[in-house]
């Protein structure tokens, strides 16, 4: 049984329609990239898929978590973004909390974990992407890598099955870039399941599936062996799909 | 110019000017917190459209900003007790001090609100935070550390307001000033002493709320 499924999944904005009838499988343990044109839906099926954006038809099911058109209340959509860590483009810190205080705030505020507990639990979480000794610095003291850790800590804290990210290196440099994909990389070897949508041909070289989005449809699904076999898949790519390369 | 300044009658009055000082400082501390907690339940009630609170909200801050404070104390006053709420001049004053705080506070703080940037409600959002925990733990903090200036500016409006209130016996520090003058006549010297008090007020209550703003609002570990 698929971890993350969604099935007709539909979505207009106003008179646009942004998905058509989406149906995609994730396994456990995947790493799936989605790429497209600017436009072409493949932001807003992520956002969907943690009830960011909400569906006018069809069903998203993420480890038993169900999301339907006709029933998301307030406890479905709690259930499903407990299942799903989301890492956004612009990292999105709170900007008043320190890093630990940003990592500690969902466990103690959405789980009601003791403080003391918490504490220790965000400083795991900061080691684990190299960043313990940032617990106490603000996000306006930190470089955007450094961020987008934090950001990756905070989403992973409540232990979600999958973890989402939007553009997670869209506003970093090559090399900050390559880091964090290898902090997605050993989520990944720890056993979540990772969907991410980029731009950059360098990041989709690094997952094991490529779906291309176009017009809110999905136009191919296909697994990746290899980072040559994935730059192989990403050559195919219709005009104006293209990726960006970083020189 | 033949006229003699004489201050030699502060020391006479200076225990009743005291208490027109303590007066005046106690009208503000009331108002000043009652109303920025209706300034709060104001905003949220706009912003999310709280049925009917938001609604009602909305008149209410209208009436208060496009009406004198001097007409609304006299409503409340004089005009109350009409309908069979017969008010002392104290609570009078803090009723219309807090109503007319609160108006202008419910807008300041929801201006406060509404700026929170998409990206932090969608973060809380996909962490499973409710809407009033996002409120609490996101939106509230950096919000009143926006508009904290605006805020500690409209508290020290309120504070040079309730001079108003002395057109309804509230003993605050105008009264006391008006009392004074009528018994030794001397106008000039009692008012302009009466204004370097509330330009010290007021500097004093603006420093207050900058400690307080720092203490709650923008406190972070030192280093």
């Amino acid at each position: 049984m698929p971890l993350v499924s969604t099935n007709r999944l539909h979505k207009f904005f106003g008179k646009n329609h942004v998905l058509r009838g989406i149906k995609l499988d994730v396994e456990e343990g995947e790493v799936v990239t989605i790429v497209g044109r600017s436009g072409s839906g493949k932001s807003t099926l992520l956002r969907t898929l943690n009830g960011l954006e909400s569906i006018d038809d069809g069903i998203i099911e993420v480890d038993g978590a169900k999301l339907e058109v006709d029933c998301a209340d307030a406890a479905s959509l709690r259930a499903l973004r407990l299942k799903v860590g989301m890492v956004f483009q612009q990292f999105n810190l709170f900007p008043h909390l320190s890093a630990g205080q940003n990592v500690m705030l969902a466990p103690q505020v959405v789980k009601g974990t003791a403080k003391s507990e918490t504490e220790d639990i965000a400083r795991r979480m900061l080691e684990r992407v190299g960043l313990a000794e940032k617990f106490d610095a603000f996000p306006d003291q930190l470089s955007g890598g450094q961020q987008q850790r934090v950001a990756v800590a905070r989403a992973i804290v409540n232990d979600p099955v999958i973890i989402l990210g939007d553009e997670p290196t869209g506003n970093l440099d090559s090399r900050t870039a390559e880091e964090i994909m290898a902090l997605f990389q050993d989520l990944n070897s720890a056993g979540k399941t990772v969907i991410l949508v980029t731009h950059e041909q360098d990041i989709a070289e690094h997952c094991k599936r490529i779906i291309r989005f176009r017009d809110g449809h999905i136009i191919s699904d296909e697994k990746v062996a290899s980072p040559a076999d994935a730059r192989q898949i990403l050559a195919k790519m219709p005009a104006g799909d293209e990726m960006v390369t970083h020189v | 110019m033949a006229y003699q300044f004489d201050f030699t009658f502060i020391p006479d009055y200076a225990g009743m000017l005291a208490q027109g000082v303590a007066y005046t400082v106690g009208l503000t501390v009331v108002g000043g917190t009652l109303g920025i907690g209706i300034g709060i339940g104001g905003a949220i009630s706009r912003l999310w459209n709280v049925r009917p609170f938001g609604e009602l909200y909305r008149y209410y801050v209208e009436l208060f900003r496009n009406t004198p404070f001097l007409v609304q104390l006299f409503l409340i006053f004089f005009g109350l007790p009409s309908l069979g709420i017969k008010l002392e001049a104290w609570q009078a004053a803090i009723l219309a001090m807090v109503l007319n705080l609160g108006a202008y506070s419910t807008e300041i703080i929801r201006a406060g609100l509404q700026a929170t940037p998409r990206g932090q409600l969608e973060a809380a959002d996909s962490l499973a935070f409710t809407r009033w925990q996002i409120f609490l733990h996101v939106m509230l903090r950096p919000a009143l550390r926006k508009v904290w200036p605006a805020l500690s500016s409209q508290v020290v409006i309120t504070m040079l307001g309730s001079s108003v209130c002395s057109q309804i016996s509230t003993e605050e520090l105008t009264f006391v000033a008006n009392f004074i003058q009528s018994r030794n006549f001397r106008a000039f010297e009692t008012y302009f002493l009466t204004t370097g008090m509330y330009f010290a007020l007021a500097l004093l209550i603006r420093q207050t709320m900058h400690l307080i703003g720092r203490y709650l609002i923008v406190r972070r570990p030192s280093r």
